[in-house]
């Protein structure tokens, strides 16, 4: 009895803990707020913008910033936003899921009526749209049916399928043993939409070229534990001889990297470009394995989704998709690319990125998949 | 497709040393009466002092002290709470935990502005990998003992050192003592509370080599929350060793190879996932109940000498 009582003290002592922790995550946010009256300033300066972005009050969730990829790319976009006159706070909501709905809940009670959000807070960003029918949110980062949404709800896709193709062409291609690797953080749809691309990418690279390349997907099991994926990866060199990896493993993937230095191997890195991320950093030396990067421009984004609701276009209740031909996906062409890959290759990933943007190519979707049997049918045809 | 054991078993070595500088953390406080749930925070604090020293100071030797004071800072944290202020233990180590997972993190974003990682920030320095002479070149058992990094060969040492400290030594035995019965000790003169703080500073010596082996070894910089659990492997390791080092670093081992060939057939084999993350687990629970039925056997034959 005394252990029991012990423990529930203890339990109450973290969850107080958690909640300091987390209702102090906006008030963090001095240098936001500071940045309004600026915002507010240029906005003068700008009269015709001024006016267009007065009733919009851009809300912007994120778990955290910091992760120099996805949660960073928005913040650019809102930085854009903000210059541009707009009134864009982001909030950091931490990782406890119970209180996602409150925190966005203390949003809209400020007065914010735009909620951008990640497919991560989807549920209850859509409780909030049924109570809120006034408040607009965007969900970007999901791919949801018309029936599943509410007037006053969007989403934005982004077709990572597209540019994980392009770099499994170049995966296929830079690999001189016939073993490429797609390592992931966690399982959910989007993450396997990445992963198809790739393998669609090596099959048709293999196809046109008659090669036999193979393909290791393997999944970490977290977003932050690069010790695990280094040595995922070392494995993988050692008992499959692979050469090139790509990485969708947000944090996790910094031990891909520093796995491709140890083995002289290949890596691509992924939704910004990591090349420049490590060149600019104390660890130069890291960069020179990350052949390219796949880019996914979360906070542009948001921006072209700011001004098509400013200019009261019809975006509601439906999935907008971004893809190669919006300028959403893509990857890094940087002078490190230029010297490594054969311009043939180049070419190769250059020309099939015009037919997928004109139409005439189309690439597998996770979303095509009618079960998740099927998914793994595909992956073991090129296992 | 070909799984290669010799590797396989090197890796597995690997995984373990930080599980067995954890677990050597935990039993430390444990043989003194001491139930330290803590060494999960202790660790991720030593990871992240070790590479914060090792980029001001520019220097790898510089970094694993810098981890190892964290360690043993961290410890004495934990143990004036306890032993000076009267404070339940349970308590502190959840409320050190959590204040470990934020903490570094915020520490992390005052020097560097980031809040993921610091391997952009900081320099990486990693501690060397020892070639053996002679051994490396023996054909199999080489590529296994040889090419480890020094705080592997460090982990095995520590695990000796332990089994003498323990057995070996006075101070070993007042630590015993003070375990098994702290008022009888303390009938004898033996100052519980000294002796509290003594068995919190081994354990903090060793969590500031785990950490340090984290962030310095096995990768070489830090990320938040990169423990993930490993303390409290650490720390049921030893729990089912009953407090003996040479067993709790046997029950790492076993984990660090139950993990490393979960990661091997993850990528080698079609079995789904979630299955194979399951495996280290349940090799646990397997093991604890084989141990568990071994003492029941053991103590009804002392039983039935008896009788």
């Amino acid at each position: 009895m005394k252990k029991l009582s012990k423990f529930l003290v203890a339990a109450l002592l973290g969850l107080s803990m958690a909640a300091c922790g987390s209702s102090s995550a906006p008030a963090e946010e001095p240098a936001a707020e500071a940045e309004a009256p600026a915002a507010e300033a240029t906005a003068e300066a700008a009269p015709a913008e001024a006016e267009a972005a007065s009733d919009l009050k851009i809300a912007y969730i994120v778990s955290h910033l910091g992760d120099k990829s996805f949660a960073d790319s928005g913040e650019r976009g809102m930085e854009q936003l903000r210059k541009e006159g707009y009134d864009a706070k982001t909030f950091e909501i931490g990782d406890d899921a119970s209180k996602y709905e409150d925190q966005i809940l203390d949003t809209i009670d400020q007065g914010y009526n735009l909620i951008y959000a990640s497919s991560t807070y989807f549920d209850q960003c859509h409780a909030l749209a049924e109570e809120y029918p006034d408040v607009k949110f965007v969900i970007f980062d999901d791919n949801k049916a018309p029936e599943e949404l509410l007037d006053n709800e969007a989403v934005i896709f982004y077709a990572q399928n597209e540019g994980s193709y392009l770099v499994g062409m170049m995966a296929a291609a830079m690999s001189k043993s016939g073993s490429v690797a797609v390592n992931y953080g966690m399982p959910n749809p989007v993450i396997f939409d990445f992963v198809t691309g790739y393998v669609n990418g090596v099959k048709d690279w293999n196809e046109a070229n008659g090669t036999n390349v193979k393909v290791i997907a393997a999944q970490v099991g977290s977003w932050s534990d690069p010790a695990t994926m280094k040595d995922l990866c070392l494995g993988q060199a050692r008992d499959n001889k692979t050469d090139v990896f790509y990485q969708v493993a947000g944090g996790s993937g910094d031990g891909l990297f520093e796995a491709c230095v140890e083995t002289g191997t290949w890596a691509i890195g992924v939704d910004s470009d990591q090349y420049q991320a490590y060149k600019d950093s104390e660890n130069p030396e890291k960069a020179d394995v990350i052949l390219t990067s796949m880019l996914k421009e979360v906070g542009n984004s948001l921006v072209s989704m700011t001004h098509s609701i400013d200019n009261g276009e019809d975006v509601w209740k439906k999935t907008t998709t971004l893809g190669l031909a919006q300028d959403s996906v893509g990857y890094v062409d940087n002078e490190f690319f230029q010297a490594n890959v054969p311009a043939e290759v180049r070419d190769a990933m250059a020309k099939a990125a015009e037919e997928v943007k004109s139409g005439s190519k189309d690439v597998k979707s996770y979303f095509d998949f009618a079960s998740e049997d099927e998914f793994n049918a595909y992956l073991e045809e090129v296992k | 497709m070909s799984i290669d054991i010799v590797a396989f078993i090197a890796d597995a070595i690997k995984m373990s040393t930080p599980l067995v500088f954890a677990a050597l953390a935990a039993l430390m406080t444990r043989q003194a009466g001491m139930f330290n749930m803590g060494v999960e925070g202790m660790i991720l604090c030593s990871a992240l002092g070790a590479v914060t020293g090792a980029h001001y100071l520019g220097n790898v030797w510089a970094g694993v002290a810098c981890g190892i004071l964290t360690g043993l800072l961290t410890g004495f944290v934990i143990a004036f709470a306890h032993l000076s202020g009267k404070t339940d233990l349970y308590l502190t180590c959840i409320a050190f935990n959590l204040a470990a997972t934020g903490g570094t993190v915020f520490i992390m974003y005052l020097l560097t502005g980031e809040k993921s990682t610091t391997s952009g920030a900081f320099r990486s320095y990693q501690i060397p990998n020892i070639n053996i002479p002679i051994i490396k070149d023996i054909p199999i058992l080489g590529r296994i003992i040889s090419g480890q990094s020094l705080l592997t060969y460090v982990a095995v040492f520590c695990v000796w050192f332990v089994w003498f400290l323990l057995k070996r030594t006075r101070v070993g035995l007042r630590i015993r003592s003070v375990g098994e019965n702290p008022k009888a000790a303390e009938s004898v003169g033996i100052s519980v509370k000294k002796i509290g703080y003594i068995a919190f500073l081994f354990c903090g010596l060793f969590a500031g080599l785990s950490g340090t082996f984290l962030s310095m070894s096995w990768v070489t910089f830090f990320m938040k929350n990169m423990v993930n659990g490993r303390g409290y492997i650490g720390l049921s390791a030893q729990n089912m060793a009953n407090g003996n080092p040479v067993g709790s670093a046997l029950v790492s081992l076993l984990f660090g190879a139950t993990s490393s060939l979960s990661l091997t057939l993850k990528s080698q084999s079609n079995f789904p996932t979630e299955f194979l993350e399951m495996i280290p687990y349940l090799a646990t629970i397997i093991a604890i109940v084989f141990t568990s039925l071994y003492s029941i056997h053991r103590k009804r034959k002392i039983e039935q000498g008896i009788k």
